[in-house]
């Protein structure tokens, strides 16, 4: 191939050489400008390309990193908005808490549920605080929305919550505007409903049933829900049927506060 | 026209060489001499004149950094081209020694002269730079020669001379 491409070449081999060896020393002894100039085209046509190309790769390499070290620092930035949006939901858990201790007038110990039940029936939590923080036996549990229960076994650390779910659980309950009073308790298939209040007493839907402090376990005035349905007649011709919706979401839990009713 | 324009790629995979990879693998501020292996296995196979004009242009392209020497490396790179294209049609070359030997001697021979122009107005440099890099770099470049060797097609060359 090369005997056809470069023929002349071939032809006159001796010269060739010589000819390249004489053109590299009048480039060995052309002026700086020129050698400058030369320089500047071999830059321009084989250096300066790949260079760019490089440069690009770099660059696009470069930004690669910065945008998988971008979405690191997103992820982790999220994170962190995830805390604080759980530390701002915190404390103004507890701000409603220390408003509590303002509204009741009463020493109220907080703790936090560290075990749900284990059993779906067993309507009792555990919480973290016992006898050791002057927990006792009956005494009153809340939640910011109202009663969520009361204190059915104290341990030294530790303590069990009967909740309002509780079948078992009775409350000494008033309609807040009517004065009328009642029994607030639970079953699985009403509902949490307000008992013993006869068929002729002023109920009506949308009242705020309370605590009425008759019995001694709860203080007076703690709220407990509003009537979400009153009927007359349909289950016993004395007492009136009526549902109570308490204010209390048992099903999102997370602490409470313990009413020390010796600090009244 | 097919051997121009193998040139022409040739000089521009060198270039590639020298400015994408050449840092990649630079040891100590070492690196195998891409051109010269090239101009080697031009004239082992090609034989002349193709190793010779591959020699200048690639001389000049690295003189280009350099204009104040431009015109030695492309007499150097010349040279080397045509006295193994000139050698080899009188010698085998198809022994791994002898190919190592030839390599290591033609980069040694080039390093050698680069040296000695660089250094022309400060001679008691010479011999620091000159086994510094000078003979590190035959070493690299002997090196990677016989790496290639277990390239298909490389252990051809000598034979074809």
């Amino acid at each position: 191939m090369a005997s056809i491409q470069f023929g002349s070449v071939r032809r006159n081999r001796a010269l060739f050489p010589i000819g390249l060896i004489i053109l590299s020393f009048l480039l060995i002894l052309s002026p700086m400008g020129m050698k400058e100039y030369i320089a500047e085209i071999g830059i321009e046509i084989f250096y300066l390309p790949i260079e760019n190309i490089k440069g690009k790769f770099e660059d696009l390499y470069k930004v690669r990193e910065h945008a998988r070290r971008l979405e690191a620092e997103l992820e982790k930035a999220k994170l962190q908005l995830s805390y604080f949006t759980d530390a701002v939901e915190e404390n103004r858990r507890l701000r409603e808490f220390l408003s509590l201790e303002t509204d009741y007038g009463l020493k109220l110990i907080p703790a936090e549920i560290v075990k749900l039940p284990d059993i779906p029936n067993q309507c009792s939590v555990i919480i973290n605080v016992g006898s050791d923080f002057g927990v006792r036996p009956d005494m009153a549990a809340i939640a910011p929305d109202g009663l969520a229960g009361k204190v059915k076994r104290v341990y030294d650390n530790s303590s069990e919550v009967q909740l309002l779910i509780d079948p078992s659980s009775r409350v000494s309950a008033v309609d807040n505007r009517s004065r009328v009073q009642g029994i607030l308790k639970f079953n699985p298939i009403d509902g949490m409903i307000l008992d013993n209040v006869p068929v002729h007493e002023d109920i009506a839907e949308g009242d705020t049933i309370k605590t009425s402090g008759v019995g001694g376990v709860f203080p007076q005035g703690i709220p407990l829900g509003v009537v979400a349905h009153f009927k007359i007649g349909s289950t016993s011709y004395f007492f009136a049927e009526i549902k109570v919706e308490p204010f209390v979401k048992f099903s999102r839990l997370e602490r409470l506060f313990i009413m020390d009713n010796a600090s009244r | 026209m097919r051997d121009f324009a193998s040139i022409v790629i040739w000089l521009f995979v060198a270039s590639f060489w020298e400015v994408v990879v050449a840092p990649l693998v630079s040891i100590y501020g070492v690196k195998p001499d891409i051109g010269m292996i090239i101009v080697i296995y031009m004239a082992l196979f090609n034989r002349n004149p193709v190793a010779l004009i591959f020699g200048f242009f690639w001389g000049v392209v690295v003189d280009s950094m350099v204009p104040g020497n431009l015109g030695w490396s492309a007499l150097l790179y010349l040279l080397v081209g045509y006295g193994i294209g000139h050698i080899s049609t009188r010698f085998h070359w198809g022994t791994f020694a002898a190919q190592i030997l030839l390599v290591f001697g033609a980069v040694a021979f080039y390093q050698t002269g680069h040296f000695v122009v660089l250094n022309f107005d400060e001679p008691n440099t010479f011999v620091f730079h000159f086994v510094r890099y000078g003979l590190t770099t035959a070493l690299y470049s002997t090196l990677i020669w016989g790496l290639l060797r277990y390239f298909p097609g490389i252990h051809q060359v000598g034979k074809a001379a």
